[in-house]
C-alpha cells in the first residue's frame, strides 16, 4: 500500500552516480541520481519513504545548504552525506542539522547499504508520524465549537462539574457533548485523549474562553 | 654742580641716548652749536660764580670741552677751545672786556690752553672709544643675532632631519616586519600546496575508489539473486573498468609529479593525449557546464618528447582555460583544443573564452608563485614552461581579440630515421 523507497544520489562524478545506483539496484531498492542540488530541487517530492545520498562539496551551492533548503521546505529528507576528504567542521554542521551518516570516500559499500537503510527507516517513521497527526487533526475538526471547548476542559483535568459550570451549562449536557467528543477523536479513555492532544500540540492550559 | 659732569657717569642711559640724538643730527652744524652751547653754559656759570664772589676758577669750561668733544668729536671740541680761550681771555682776563693779554698773565692763560687742549683731546679720544665700543658691541649683537639666527635655522634643519630619520627608521622596522610576514606567509602558502595537492590527490583517487566499490558490491549482490542479475553485473564491470583505468591515470600522473624522474624521450601521438587529457578533466568540465571543441590534425608526425611530462602541460593548460571560465556568464564556455603541423614541429592551441590576460599578466604569466587566482599558486605554468623548453619547444600565450586566451605551444618532431 505503501509506495516504495527510493533513494535520491547527488554527486557530481557521473561515474559515482551510475555506481551507487548500480549498488542500490543490486539490493532491490530504486535510486534516482542528479548532477548538483539544483536538480534535485527541481525534481517532484516523493511519494513514499526517501532519503539522499549526498556529495558535500559542490560548485555553487553546497550540499549543507541542500540541507538546509530541504528543512526551510519541509521536505526534511534524511540525508547521508559523502565529503570528498574529511571537513570536520562541516561535519559537526551537517551531522547538527540532523544527517544520518557521513560516509568519508572511498566506503564500504555495507555501510552505505546500512546508513541508507536507517534513513529509509527514519523517513517512514516521520512520514508515519505525520499522517497519523494528519488523522488526528482531521478528527478533530469535526467536532464542534462547544465540544472543543469541552475537550481542551477535560484535557486539563477538570470534572464534568467544573466544566459546566465553567461553560454555564447543566452537567446533563456536559456529559452528552462529553461523549460525542470522545467517540468523534475515537478515544476511548482519557489517557488516550490526552495523548492525542500532546501529538496535536493542543494547549492543557485554559479552554478559550 | 654742572649738568654736564653728572649726567654722563651717573645716568649712562639717559646720556648714551642724549648722545646718540647729538650724533645722530646731521649735520655736522648740530655738533658745532652744541659746543656753542656748552661753552655757553661755562660763561654762564662763571659770571655767576664771579658774582657771587667765588673764587674764580676754569673748571667749568673744561667740562664744557669735554663735553663738547664728547658729544660733538674733535672738531666741535676744537671750536670749544678756541671759544673758551676767547671767552676766557675777553671776560675773565685783565685787562677785561678786551683781547690783550698782559704779560704776566700770559702763563696762566697758556695753561688754561693747555689743560683745555689736554682736556680735549682726552674727551675725544674717550668718545671715540666709547663710540668704537657702541659700534664693536652693535655689531657683535649683530653677529650674535644673526649667529643666533643661523644656529636656530641649523637646529630645525636638524629637528627635521631627526624626525626624517625616525621615520626611515621606523619604515625600515615596518619593511622588515612585512618582509618576515611575506616569508612566514610564503612558508605557509608552500605548506598548505603540499597539504592541497595531497588532499586533491586523495580526492582524485578516492573518487573512481569509491565508485569501483560500490560497482563490485553491486556485482556480488547481484550474482546472489536468483537468477542472477547480469545485466546489472554487466553494468557494474564495465564502471570498475574504467573507474580502475581512471584511477590509475590519475596515480601515474601523480607519480611524473612527485618522483623526479628522468624524461625518456619517445615518439609521442600528440592527438591521442589530448584526447586523454580530455577524458581525465570530464567530469570537471561537464560540472562547469564547459563545451569542448577539438581540431585535430589528422597527418599530424609524432612528437619527441616524454607522454607523461606532455600530459602534465596539456592538463595544466586545460584546467587553467576551465577555471578562467569558471566565472563567465553571458556566453557560452567553450574550450577549443587544436593540433597543427608548424615549422617547429607540432603545435597544440589550447583556447577558452574565459575572463583572458591583461597585458601586465603577460610578461609574469611564467614566473614562479605569480597568479592570478584567488586559490592559485603559481607553479603550473611555470613548471609547464620549463617542461616545454626542457623539449626544446615554446609554449607562449596570446590574449584574444574578444574575450578569452590562447596557449600555444611548439614540440619538435620525432626523427623517424631514428635506429
Amino acid at each position: 500500500m505503501d509506495a516504495p523507497p527510493i533513494v535520491f544520489v547527488i554527486d557530481d562524478d557521473s561515474s559515482i552516480r551510475t555506481a551507487l545506483s548500480n549498488l542500490l539496484r543490486s539490493v532491490g531498492l530504486q535510486a534516482e541520481v542528479y548532477a548538483s542540488p539544483q536538480d534535485f530541487l527541481h525534481s517532484a517530492a516523493p511519494e513514499g519513504p526517501a532519503c539522499i545520498v549526498l556529495d558535500v562539496r559542490f560548485p555553487g551551492r553546497s550540499g549543507l545548504d541542500l540541507q538546509q533548503e530541504l528543512a526551510a521546505a519541509n521536505r526534511p529528507l534524511p540525508i547521508i552525506f559523502m565529503p570528498g576528504h574529511g571537513d570536520i567542521p562541516m561535519t559537526v554542521r551537517a551531522m547538527k542539522a540532523g544527517a544520518v551518516e557521513f560516509l568519508t570516500k572511498p566506503f564500504r559499500d555495507q555501510d552505505l547499504l546500512d546508513a541508507v537503510a536507517v534513513a529509509l527507516e527514519r523517513d517512514r517513521a516521520r512520514r508515519a508520524g505525520e499522517e497519523r497527526i494528519d488523522e488526528l487533526r482531521s478528527r478533530l475538526l469535526t467536532l464542534t465549537p462547544r465540544e472543543r471547548e469541552v475537550l481542551h476542559l477535560v484535557i486539563a483535568g477538570r470534572l464534568n462539574k467544573q466544566i459546566a459550570g465553567e461553560l454555564g451549562v447543566s452537567e446533563m449536557t456536559v456529559k452528552i457533548h462529553r461523549r460525542h467528543m470522545m467517540r468523534k477523536m475515537q478515544a476511548s479513555r482519557i489517557v488516550e485523549l490526552v495523548r492525542m492532544a500532546d501529538q496535536l500540540g493542543l494547549s492543557s492550559q485554559a479552554a478559550p474562553s | 654742580m654742572s649738568l654736564f659732569h653728572t649726567v654722563p657717569l651717573q645716568r649712562p642711559h639717559y646720556s648714551e641716548r642724549f648722545r646718540d640724538a647729538v650724533a645722530s643730527a646731521r649735520p655736522a652744524a648740530g655738533r658745532y652749536c652744541l659746543a656753542i652751547v656748552f661753552v655757553g653754559a661755562a660763561m654762564v656759570v662763571s659770571v655767576a660764580s664771579q658774582a657771587l664772589h667765588v673764587e674764580h676758577n676754569r673748571f667749568q669750561f673744561y667740562a664744557a670741552i669735554a663735553a663738547a668733544a664728547w658729544f660733538g668729536g674733535a672738531g666741535p671740541g676744537c671750536m670749544a677751545v678756541v671759544l673758551a680761550a676767547l671767552g676766557v681771555e675777553y671776560f675773565f682776563t685783565p685787562p677785561l672786556f678786551n683781547l690783550r693779554v698782559y704779560p704776566h698773565e700770559l702763563p696762566d692763560f697758556l695753561a688754561f690752553i693747555a689743560c683745555a687742549s689736554v682736556s680735549l683731546t682726552i674727551s675725544t679720544r674717550l668718545g671715540r672709544a666709547e663710540r668704537a665700543l657702541q659700534k664693536a658691541h652693535q655689531g657683535l649683537e649683530a653677529a650674535v643675532a644673526e649667529r643666533t639666527a643661523a644656529l636656530r635655522e641649523t637646529n630645525a634643519a636638524l629637528t627635521v632631519e631627526i624626525a626624517e630619520r625616525e621615520r626611515a627608521d621606523r619604515e625600515r622596522a615596518e619593511s622588515e616586519t612585512a618582509l618576515a610576514e611575506t616569508q612566514a606567509q610564503l612558508a605557509r602558502v608552500l605548506r598548505i600546496a603540499t597539504v592541497a595537492e595531497c588532499a586533491a590527490v586523495a580526492h582524485e583517487v578516492n573518487q573512481p575508489l569509491t565508485a569501483i566499490v560500490a560497482n563490485a558490491g553491486a556485482c556480488l549482490r547481484s550474482l546472489e539473486h536468483d537468477p542472477p542479475a547480469l545485466d546489472l553485473v554487466r553494468d557494474a564491470v564495465a564502471g570498475i573498468v574504467s573507474d580502475s583505468r581512471r584511477a590509475s591515470a590519475v596515480i601515474a600522473r601523480i607519480g611524473a609529479l612527485l618522483r623526479n624522474r628522468k624524461p625518456t624521450i619517445a615518439a609521442v601521438d600528440v592527438n591521442a593525449l589530448i584526447r586523454e587529457v580530455l577524458a581525465l578533466i570530464r567530469s570537471v568540465v561537464e560540472k562547469d557546464g564547459v563545451v569542448i571543441r577539438t581540431s585535430l590534425c589528422r597527418s599530424l608526425p609524432p612528437a619527441a618528447g616524454d607522454p607523461v611530462y606532455l600530459q602534465q602541460v596539456l592538463l595544466n593548460l586545460v584546467t587553467n582555460a576551465v577555471d578562467a571560465m569558471r566565472g563567465i556568464t553571458g556566453r557560452e564556455r567553450v574550450l577549443t583544443v587544436r593540433s597543427r603541423s608548424d615549422p617547429a614541429g607540432v603545435m597544440v592551441e589550447v583556447k577558452d573564452t574565459g575572463v583572458g590576460l591583461a597585458t601586465a599578466d603577460l610578461d609574469r604569466l611564467f614566473e614562479s608563485f605569480y597568479t592570478t587566482k584567488s586559490e592559485g599558486f603559481g607553479m603550473g605554468l611555470s613548471i609547464s614552461h620549463s617542461i616545454i623548453a626542457a623539449h626544446g619547444g615554446r609554449l607562449w600565450a596570446v590574449p584574444r581579440r574578444r574575450h578569452g586566451a590562447v596557449f600555444r605551444f611548439t614540440m619538435p618532431v620525432a626523427a623517424e630515421a631514428n635506429p
